[in-house]
C-alpha cells in the first residue's frame, strides 16, 4: 500500500514538471533586481516560472542570442530587442510576430513612435519597453544671464544664444554632442537631419540623405564646430557619456540627452546644476520642424519557443501598459504607452515629463533595414571626414549613399 | 610494460587534446571552411560557395588596405621603439637602484593591466578638456589651447601608438630583464679586468647575448601587435575619420555588427598569412639563434 502511494506520488510529481511551464530569457545587468522582484510576481500570478540568464553587459545578449537562433531559437523564449535589430531579426525569422495578441486597445494606447519601433513590414515583434528618445535640455539660469527666457527654436537662434553666451564668458563652448565614430554620432545626425526636413530614403529604399537638406544638415554640423566655433571639437570622441559629464559639470548650456534627463541633472551626487536643466523642445531649421531620434526597445518571442502564448502575457506583464507604469514608477524605465504618460502619479515623479511627452510626437527613427547596422559602420566614417573637413559634405554623403546601395542590393 | 605505460600516457593527455581540438583545432579549420562562402544567418546557417570572392574582395578594397597600413604602424613603432625602449629600462632596472622593487612595480604595471582598463586610462589621459597630458603639457606652458589628441585626424593614430608603446616596452622590459638576469656575471668580471667601459660590455656582451631574447620579442611584438584591437575599439572606434582603423577591428566589424562570418574569416586568415610569412622570414633571419624561439 505504501509503495503505491510513493509510486502515485512520484508520477504525479512527474506529470506535474511536464505540466509547469517555464520561460527562459537573457539579460544585462541592468535593473536586474527589478526584473528578478516582477518575475517573482508573475510566478505568483500565473504560475509561470522565468529564469534569467544574465551577461554582464547589455549588448552581450547578441552573440548568445544569435547562437541560441541557429540551434532552433528554444534557448531564449523571450528577449529585449532594440528597434535598430528588429528588421534582421525578421528578415532572419528568429522573431515571432505578435499581431494576433495585439488588441486595438493596445494599438491605440501606445506612442506611435514606439510601438512603430517594433513594427517590420506590416506585423509587430514586439512590445514598447524602455521607449527612449534623446531629448534636447538646456540650462534655464544660464541663458538666463544674456536675457533668454525661452530657448530658441531656430538654429539660426540657436547659434546666436550660443555666440552671446560664449562672449559673455558664462561658457567656454555652449554646447557638445556625441559625434565620435560611433552609433551615437547616426543618432544626433538622424535628429539633426529631421530638424532640416530631411531622411534616409525614400519608398523604393533609394538614399535621399544626400539631398540638399541632407547637405545642409551636415554644413550646419561642421559650422558649429569650425565656423561659429560653439561646439566643443573635442564632441569629435565623445560619445552620450562625455556629453553628459559636461552637462553635470555645466560645462555646457544645452545638448541632447537619452532617457529621463532631469533625473540625473537634478541629483546632487551627479550633477552642479540641480533645478538648472530644462526640457525643451529640438530646435530646427525653420522652427517647424522639432524632430528628434529614438532609441525604444522592446520585449519579443522568439520564433523557436514552446510556449508563444506564456511568452505573450509575459511581456504583457512586464511590458503592456500596466507593466510599463510600474517600471516607470519602480525602476524609471521611459514607458511607451500614452496612458502611462498621462498619468498624473507618473508625471509627478520627475520634472519635464510634460514637455518629454510633446516631443514623443517628433520622433524619428534610424533607417530601418536588415543592413542597418553595416550601413551605420559606413556613415560613421564619411561624416567623420566631413565633420574632419577631409571630405566635402556633399562628396561625404554621396559615397555614403553609394555604399547604401551597394549594401541594399547585396541583401536582396 | 612499456607499452602500457605509453597507453596510460596517451589516456592521461587525452582530455587535453580533446580540448585542444574541440576547442583550438575545430574553430581554426571551421573559419577557413567558412572563408570560402557567404554566410547567411537564418534559422539555420545557410552557405553559398562563393571560392576565393571574399580573398579578392578584401584585397580589392582600399579600406582593408588602410587598416593594414595603420596596423603595420603599430608594428613598427611597437619593433623599432618598443624593443629599444625596453632595453633601455631593462638595463636600469638591472642595476641596484634606490627603491627597485617599486620603481619595478611601476615600469611593469602597463603589462599587468587587462587591454581594457590601461585603454581607458589612455583615453582619460587624453582627453582634451579633463586629460592629464594636456594638464600637464600647459602647467609647463609648452602648450596654450587644449590640443585634440583624439579628434584631430593626424594626431589621433600617433596618440594610440603612444599608448601601445607603453604597454609594449613594459612587455620588452620583462624579457629583457629575464635574459640579463641570465647573462653569466664573470662575463662582467673578466672584461672589467681587461679594462672595457660600460658601454663596451653593453655592445659587446649584453646584446650579442641578448640576441634569442630580442628574437623572441620581433616575433612575440608581431604576432601581438598584428592583433591590436582593445585600444582602438575603446578609445577611438576607429575614428576620426577612420584614420586609425585596424585590421582585428575590421574583423570585428565584419563578423559581428555586419554578420559577414564569410568575410571575416577570409580576413583573418589572410592576416593569419601575412603574419606567418613575417614570422617565418624572422625565423630564417636568426637560423642559428633561435634556441629559445
Amino acid at each position: 500500500m505504501r509503495k503505491l502511494f510513493l509510486l502515485t506520488v512520484f508520477l504525479g510529481l512527474v506529470v506535474f514538471s511536464f505540466a509547469v511551464v517555464e520561460l527562459n530569457t537573457i539579460l544585462g545587468p541592468s535593473d536586474l533586481d527589478y526584473y528578478i522582484k516582477k518575475n517573482q510576481e508573475f510566478y505568483d500570478k500565473y504560475g509561470i516560472r522565468v529564469n534569467i540568464t544574465v551577461v554582464p553587459y547589455g549588448r552581450d545578449q547578441n552573440a548568445k542570442l544569435i547562437a541560441s537562433m541557429l540551434a532552433g531559437g528554444s534557448q531564449y523564449d523571450v528577449f529585449v530587442i532594440d528597434c535598430v535589430e528588429v528588421p534582421k531579426y525578421v528578415e532572419a525569422g528568429w522573431v515571432l510576430p505578435i499581431d494576433e495578441w495585439l488588441t486595438e486597445d493596445l494599438k491605440k494606447d501606445a506612442i506611435p513612435f514606439a510601438l512603430d519601433g517594433m513594427a517590420y513590414k506590416g506585423k509587430w515583434y514586439g512590445l514598447p519597453f524602455i521607449s527612449e528618445w534623446k531629448s534636447f535640455v538646456y540650462n534655464r539660469e544660464i541663458i538666463k544671464k544674456v536675457g533668454y527666457d525661452e530657448f530658441p527654436k531656430t538654429w539660426d537662434g540657436v547659434v546666436e544664444l550660443a555666440k552671446k553666451l560664449q562672449d559673455a564668458g558664462l561658457v567656454k563652448y555652449a554646447s557638445a554632442w556625441s559625434w565620435a565614430q560611433k552609433e551615437s554620432l547616426i543618432c544626433d545626425f538622424v535628429a539633426i537631419l529631421s530638424s532640416f526636413g530631411g531622411k534616409f530614403f525614400d519608398e523604393n529604399l533609394d538614399p535621399v540623405f544626400n539631398n540638399e537638406k541632407g547637405v545642409q544638415a551636415v554644413q550646419f554640423m561642421i559650422d558649429m564646430i569650425h565656423k561659429y566655433k560653439i561646439v566643443n571639437p573635442a564632441s569629435l570622441g565623445w560619445t552620450e557619456t562625455e556629453v553628459d559629464k559636461a552637462m553635470y559639470n555645466n560645462d555646457i548650456a544645452f545638448g541632447m540627452k537619452w532617457g529621463l534627463p532631469l533625473v540625473d541633472l537634478d541629483n546632487p551626487e551627479l550633477s552642479k546644476g540641480v533645478g538648472q536643466w530644462e526640457i525643451g523642445l529640438m530646435p530646427s531649421v525653420d522652427g517647424e520642424h522639432p524632430y528628434t531620434v529614438s532609441g525604444p526597445m522592446g520585449w519579443a518571442i522568439s520564433y523557436g519557443t514552446k510556449h508563444p502564448k506564456e511568452a505573450f502575457e509575459y511581456i504583457k506583464f512586464l511590458a503592456g501598459p500596466e507593466g510599463a507604469l510600474d517600471a516607470a514608477l519602480q525602476a524609471g524605465l521611459v514607458p511607451g504607452w500614452k496612458s502611462v504618460w498621462e498619468n498624473p502619479e507618473y508625471l509627478k515623479t520627475v520634472r519635464g515629463l510634460d514637455m518629454m511627452y510633446k516631443q514623443a510626437m517628433y520622433v524619428v527613427h534610424r533607417p530601418r533595414v536588415p543592413w542597418y547596422l553595416e550601413f551605420s559602420s559606413v556613415l560613421q566614417e564619411e561624416l567623420h571626414k566631413a565633420l574632419t573637413l577631409k571630405k566635402s559634405p556633399k562628396e561625404a554623403l554621396d559615397d555614403a549613399a553609394k555604399a547604401a546601395i551597394k549594401l541594399r542590393e547585396e541583401y536582396k | 610494460m612499456e607499452r602500457r605505460k605509453r597507453t596510460l600516457g596517451y589516456l592521461i593527455i587525452l582530455p587535453a587534446i580533446l580540448i585542444i581540438v574541440f576547442v583550438l583545432l575545430f574553430p581554426l579549420l571551421y573559419a577557413l571552411y567558412l572563408s570560402f562562402f557567404k554566410v547567411t544567418l537564418g534559422r539555420q546557417i545557410k552557405l553559398d560557395f562563393v571560392g576565393i570572392k571574399n580573398f579578392i574582395d578584401i584585397f580589392s578594397d582600399s579600406d582593408w588596405w588602410k587598416s593594414f597600413l595603420n596596423t603595420i604602424y603599430f608594428v613598427l613603432s611597437d619593433i623599432l621603439v618598443g624593443i629599444p625602449l625596453g632595453f633601455i629600462s631593462a638595463l636600469l632596472l638591472n642595476k641596484k637602484i634606490r627603491l627597485k622593487a617599486l620603481v619595478l612595480s611601476i615600469v611593469l604595471l602597463p603589462y599587468i593591466l587587462p587591454p581594457i582598463v590601461h585603454a581607458l586610462i589612455w583615453k582619460w589621459a587624453f582627453n582634451s578638456d579633463y586629460g592629464f597630458i594636456n594638464m600637464t603639457l600647459m602647467s609647463l606652458g609648452i602648450i596654450k589651447n587644449n590640443v585634440y589628441w583624439l579628434t584631430n585626424p593626424n594626431l589621433a593614430l600617433p596618440a594610440l601608438i603612444v599608448a601601445n608603446l607603453w604597454q609594449g616596452t613594459a612587455f620588452a622590459t620583462i624579457v629583457y630583464l629575464g635574459g640579463m638576469k641570465s647573462i653569466p656575471s664573470e662575463l662582467y668580471e673578466a672584461s672589467q679586468i681587461d679594462g672595457a667601459s660600460n658601454w663596451q660590455q653593453i655592445r659587446f656582451i649584453t646584446i650579442p647575448m641578448l640576441r634569442p631574447f630580442t628574437n623572441l620579442l620581433l616575433v612575440m611584438k608581431t604576432i601581438m601587435t598584428f592583433k591590436i584591437f582593445e585600444l582602438v575599439y575603446a578609445v577611438t572606434g576607429g575614428g576620426p575619420a577612420g584614420t586609425t582603423k585596424v585590421v582585428s577591428y575590421s574583423i570585428y566589424k565584419s563578423a559581428f555588427e555586419a554578420f559577414k562570418f564569410g568575410k571575416a574569416s577570409a580576413m583573418s586568415y589572410t592576416l593569419l598569412g601575412i603574419v606567418a610569412v613575417i614570422v617565418l622570414f624572422y625565423q630564417k633571419l636568426f637560423k642559428t639563434e633561435n634556441e629559445i624561439l
